[in-house]
């Protein structure tokens, strides 16, 4: 798996989060490395872990997004610098049915 | 040469496994006859799969398709009106009727605002944009079931089955296990799929316990192997994955005596 394709976004530039905000659903299709009749496609919900403020937007759904790309930035504070980027947010992933 | 009829009304799950499995074009693994001509070289199975597409809409109680749905003529992929509203189940001695959780965990129905009656769509993406707007006017989608509303359903199912055929049904599970899940807290995703897989496990045990059907424990037989190496994604296997469903199939089938001579 190389990629996945934005499904929903679930939180607006600006936000604040919290642990359990659900951030966005990503849609995973393996069809390329086997393709089947039942395509091979899951929908994963991406939740945040802990608190924050959502600084920049997601990508709109329909765009691709490699593995471990960048998706947007967090910050703990409201106002605090992004230029700096120190770690990725802590998250949960899972599978759901699609929305 | 005795014949074993099996009518198999699922999905990916019990197709892939007891019927073939064909990846990209090529058979991986060519199901349950691989294994009755290893071990019960008199015994064939003759298999007849149908499509499910939820348990309250399984067809095999002969409903008339309704005319406006049959008329628009909806691209609905495998689930066809036809395997929708009149199953083919009761046409021919059956043996074993095999079942699965896998529809009921997954799909949402399409109810008829004013007539009531429900559809399941799972091709809505390769619809035209008139379809679509069609559909929307006149259908809303409703709740996927609870377990017990599931189970609820299925209880139906068997009692329409036991009134017409004195077939065994087996019903599968699934394997909770999904590839990629980082789950340490359920904090906003109450409606995880692993999670909601194990509900549904659990309230097929209690099923199992009171109306007599047998189980295929997929999700035992997938977690002793190792599912890392046997599952593609939460629904889909390898074709050693779809081998070892079958096997449990096999012994829930030998344990039932429908293999003794």
């Amino acid at each position: 798996m190389k990629d996945g394709v934005i499904h929903a976004v679930l939180v607006e530039r600006g936000a604040k989060i919290v642990a359990g905000t659900p951030l966005l659903e990503v849609r995973l299709d393996l069809t390329s490395s086997a393709p089947q009749n039942c395509a091979p496609v899951t929908f994963f919900r991406i939740v945040s872990r802990e608190s924050g403020w959502m600084r920049t937007s997601l990508p709109v759904p329909g765009t691709v997004v490699a593995v471990d790309a960048e998706l947007a930035i967090v910050s703990h504070g409201e106002n605090d610098p992004i230029d700096d980027v120190t770690r990725s947010l802590r998250i949960t992933a899972s599978a759901v049915t699609e929305l | 040469m005795r014949r074993l009829n099996v009518f198999i009304k699922g999905n990916v799950d019990v197709h892939d496994s007891l019927v073939y499995s064909q990846v990209g074009g090529e058979i991986q693994w060519n199901g349950l006859n691989v294994l009755l001509a290893e071990r019960f070289p008199d015994v064939v199975a003759r298999m007849h799969h149908e499509p499910c597409a939820r348990w309250d809409r399984m067809g095999i109680e002969e409903e008339a398709i309704p005319a406006e749905l049959a008329e628009r003529g909806l691209n609905l992929g495998a689930l066809t009106l036809e395997r929708q509203f009149r199953s083919k189940m009761f046409e021919r001695t059956t043996d074993v009727v095999v079942l699965s959780i896998l529809s009921d965990v997954g799909n949402a129905l399409l109810r008829h605002r004013t007539e009531g009656y429900s559809f399941c769509a799972t091709t809505s993406d390769k619809w035209s944009d008139d379809d679509r707007r069609w559909v929307k006017e006149r259908f809303a989608l409703g709740a996927r079931l609870t377990p017990e509303e599931s189970m609820t359903n299925l209880a139906r199912v068997v009692e329409t089955i036991r009134a017409r055929s004195k077939a065994t049904i087996l019903v599968y599970n699934m394997s909770s296990v999904v590839p990629g899940e980082q789950l340490e807290s359920p904090l906003g995703l109450d409606d995880a799929l692993s999670t909601r897989i194990r509900a549904y496990n659990l309230e097929l045990v209690r099923f199992a316990r009171d109306h007599a059907v047998l189980v295929v424990d997929v999700d035992s037989v997938v977690a002793r192997a190792g599912a890392d190496r046997l599952k593609l994604d939460t629904i889909h296997y390898l074709r050693d994955g779809y081998e070892l469903i079958a096997r449990e199939a096999l012994r829930v089938l030998e344990s039932a005596g429908l293999l003794d001579g």
